[in-house]
């Protein structure tokens, strides 16, 4: 195709005119075939709309049976997804697990719990505003990742919930277009160390082969001590890297672009001890649960990091881990500060890595039961 | 005389119903203003921790109400070389934490101790935090004293000591160790207190509290600190007493933690009787059993739900014959607030919580050597 291709949009090439072509997926046209919108007969809104007829909100969403799969896209051309929007009724988020396949890979380049994938990873809402990933009230779950693909993208959601049906909203905006060969593919993984053993880390990434580029983490955090928890440096072990890694944080609100625990408090004089949330364009600490002092218990934290203006390239593998480290002696350690000792965490991690890379992709470790996912 | 036989009353197993009765026991106590214990050798320091404050009013006005332990060091509270029981303990400490102090006994020249437990845990305060004990057999009053009642009955000697494991900080200790002189009746058996942690439990498994004992004797009492760490109610867990021959199963297992210690409904009125009461766990000391604390996570730094809870078997003592052990379960629900709505549908949740526990027991000499206590980075309360 001569000319711009339509992919890699932006405020910069926004007057650009392309033949590519605007598709879009969803419960009111399945296929997203042009021109085939709408034209639903039976659905979840036939009942509502039975006086209205065709054309009249007939099909808004799906259901997806206990234990059952659904496809929510089937894609066999050429192309990229552009924007997902989707939001979901019934069972928990971590009953969830969204996938996607890209070029017929038999086995999935994303394999995440719907909520991890959209930075909704503790069962409750979250205002997410990034560039990526938004989540808008109540708990519209949206995504502006481009995802390109030569042949085939195949999008599913798989309910793990035994008993409950899931009831799906969605709209995949996607373009047709020829694909440049350096475009490489979108993959999200998803783990949890719950709890980290005494002195372990948690790997959020490894046995990645292939050449591309790490551009973004989500973690869940629940705190298991009191005091600060989060002096832990992340690791991006790059290519040759053995025992040492090339990339090397500072701790661990340090790599989600805060500081000072997160808490004005810390930091300036005059300001109450509190941990304080914010969401902004390519890192945020949207969610902090803190404890009732009853039933909800736990206290955590939801984080995101988007590497966009400064991708993590590598060329043949990568691994990415990070430690949990707080403080010993929690408000007595003789009041020496060189005293103090760092104090390994056993807390209760989980993680989504999302990275770009060639085909074909390894297949990942086995997603643990459900039982292992649950937020409790 | 004991006036319900013909022999002469020893002063053990003081009650309310033998007040009045005579003994010839010899009431004897121990304190850093009498380190022996020695009739009428009280309060005759010339040096000690007070000997500043005191230094215009001299001798016998508080010249050593204390003792200083350095780092690293442990002392002697107590060597007496007689026997009898020692019946009233009173304690206080500071400058290190409570779980870095270590109060040991020994009875009749064993070489290994027979209680060997964090000082804050032996008397119910296992969470570096003030909790108000109200119970028989321990009392923890306003602010920090440290008290029992136990009757600790010794043949030939008894020795007391406390570890200072801080490796920077001195700790002051004030104490009292009130005690009798007597003849020990052949059937009274030596008093054992063992502490344990398991942090986390694993999944699926259970928390022993004891395990290995050997000999006969009687179980009579726990504390517990239990850290939470997952939303929704923690306490469904059974403890379980395995006496002398029982293998897989125990001859006494219990139907649910907050049941043990003698509460009920998540020790929460709310969820009892929710039109009545909100929703909130609701503290209590008693004679028998209690839950003293209840500490509340404040949203940022003390991030940790926990809870301190004890249990006295004094009117049902566990009686064994040759071997006991004691473990509980840590269960919680899944799908807190999402399982469909149907009740049927409830699971159980293996929990991986932060659980302490300190077993009370009297059994015969030789007792069996006591697991080694962790390093101290094991027991800190972070």
């Amino acid at each position: 195709m001569a000319g711009f291709n339509g992919l890699g949009m932006n405020l910069g090439n926004l007057s650009r005119l392309s033949k590519a072509k605007s598709r879009s997926i969803s419960a009111e046209n399945f296929t997203g075939e042009p021109g085939k919108g709408g034209m639903a007969t039976e659905g979840m809104g036939a009942m509502p709309g039975r006086d209205l007829g065709q054309g009249w909100k007939i099909s808004p969403c799906v259901e997806v049976a206990a234990g059952d799969t659904f496809t929510l896209a089937d894609i066999k051309t050429g192309g990229a997804i552009q924007q997902i929007w989707i939001t979901t009724l019934g069972p928990k988020k971590r009953d969830l697990i969204l996938r996607m396949y890209w070029d017929d890979q038999a086995h999935p380049s994303v394999e995440v719990p719907l909520g991890d994938f959209f930075c909704c990873g503790l069962e409750d809402y979250a205002h997410v505003s990034s560039l990526p990933v938004t989540v808008n009230p109540g708990l519209a779950f949206n995504c502006f990742w481009e995802m390109p693909y030569q042949k085939s993208a195949k999008i599913t959601i798989e309910n793990r919930d035994p008993l409950q049906k899931l009831v799906v909203y969605y709209q995949i905006n996607y373009t047709e277009t020829d694909v440049p060969k350096d475009c490489a593919y979108f993959h999200a993984q998803f783990r949890r160390t719950n709890p980290v053993p005494y002195k372990g880390l948690h790997t959020l990434l490894d046995g990645v082969e292939g050449q591309g580029q790490y551009v973004g983490t989500y973690m869940t955090w629940g705190v298991k001590s009191n005091g600060w928890w989060g002096e832990g440096e992340i690791k991006f072990y790059i290519d040759d890297d053995s025992e040492f890694p090339t990339i090397c944080g500072t701790g661990t609100e340090d790599y989600f672009l805060g500081s000072y625990n997160y808490d004005i408090g810390t930091a300036v004089k005059g300001h109450p001890n509190a941990y304080t949330e914010y969401t902004t364009a390519y890192a945020g600490v949207p969610e902090i649960q803190r404890p009732d002092g009853v039933y909800k218990s736990q206290h955590r934290f939801g984080m995101y990091r988007w590497h966009i203006p400064d991708p993590i390239r590598f060329e043949q593998q990568l691994t990415v881990d990070i430690q949990a480290l707080g403080w010993r002696d929690f408000g007595n350690w003789g009041g020496d500060v060189e005293q103090r000792r760092y104090l390994p965490l056993q807390d209760d991690i989980s993680s989504v890595s999302f990275w770009y890379q060639t085909l074909p992709s390894k297949p990942f470790p086995e997603l643990p039961h459900r039982d292992f996912l649950e937020v409790n | 005389m004991n006036p319900f036989n013909d022999s002469k009353f020893n002063g053990l197993g003081v009650s309310t119903a033998n007040l009045s009765w005579l003994s010839d026991a010899k009431s004897r106590s121990i304190s850093p203003e009498n380190f022996t214990g020695e009739a009428g050798k009280g309060g005759m320091a010339t040096a000690g921790t007070g000997k500043g404050c005191a230094r215009d009013l001299g001798r016998g006005w508080k010249v050593s109400p204390s003792i200083a332990v350095e780092a690293g060091q442990y002392v002697d509270l107590a060597q007496i070389n007689t026997s009898g029981a020692i019946q009233q303990i009173w304690l206080t400490a500071f400058g290190v934490k409570f779980r870095d102090l270590i109060i040991r006994m020994y009875w009749d020249d064993q070489a290994h101790p027979s209680v060997e437990v964090p000082l804050g845990d032996f008397f119910c305060c296992g969470w570096e935090q003030y909790a108000h004990v109200d119970s028989l057999v321990v009392a923890v009053n306003p602010a920090f004293a440290f008290n029992c009642f136990w009757e600790m009955p010794f043949r030939k000697n008894a020795r007391i000591t406390i570890e200072n494991r801080d490796p920077l900080q001195q700790a002051i200790i004030y104490y009292q160790i009130n005690y009798v002189e007597t003849e020990v009746p052949a059937q009274c058996a030596y008093f054992h207190a063992q502490f344990r942690r398991s942090n986390p439990l694993p999944y699926k498994e259970v928390h022993t509290l004891l395990d290995g004992v050997e000999g006969k004797g009687q179980y009579v009492g726990t504390y517990m600190a239990w850290g939470v760490n997952n939303n929704g109610w923690w306490g469904e867990g059974e403890i379980k007493f395995f006496i002398d021959d029982d293998r897989e199963f125990p001859s006494i297992c219990g139907t649910g933690t907050e049941d043990y210690f003698l509460g009920a409904y998540n020790f929460d009125l709310g969820a009892a009787q929710p039109k009545n009461y909100p929703s909130e766990y609701i503290e209590y000391t008693t004679a028998y059993a209690g839950l003293p604390q209840v500490i509340r996570p404040d949203g940022v730094y003390n991030a940790q739900q926990r809870f301190g809870m004890y249990r006295w078997h004094i009117t049902d003592p566990i009686r064994f014959e040759q071997e006991l052990k004691v473990s509980i379960q840590a269960l919680g629900w899944r799908d807190y607030g999402n399982w469909g709505g149907d009740y049927e549908q409830r699971r159980y949740l293996p929990l991986q919580d932060d659980i302490a526990s300190v077993s009370f027991w009297y059994q015969t000499l030789p007792s069996k050597p006591f697991p080694a206590l962790p390093e101290r980075e094991f027991l800190e309360v972070n």
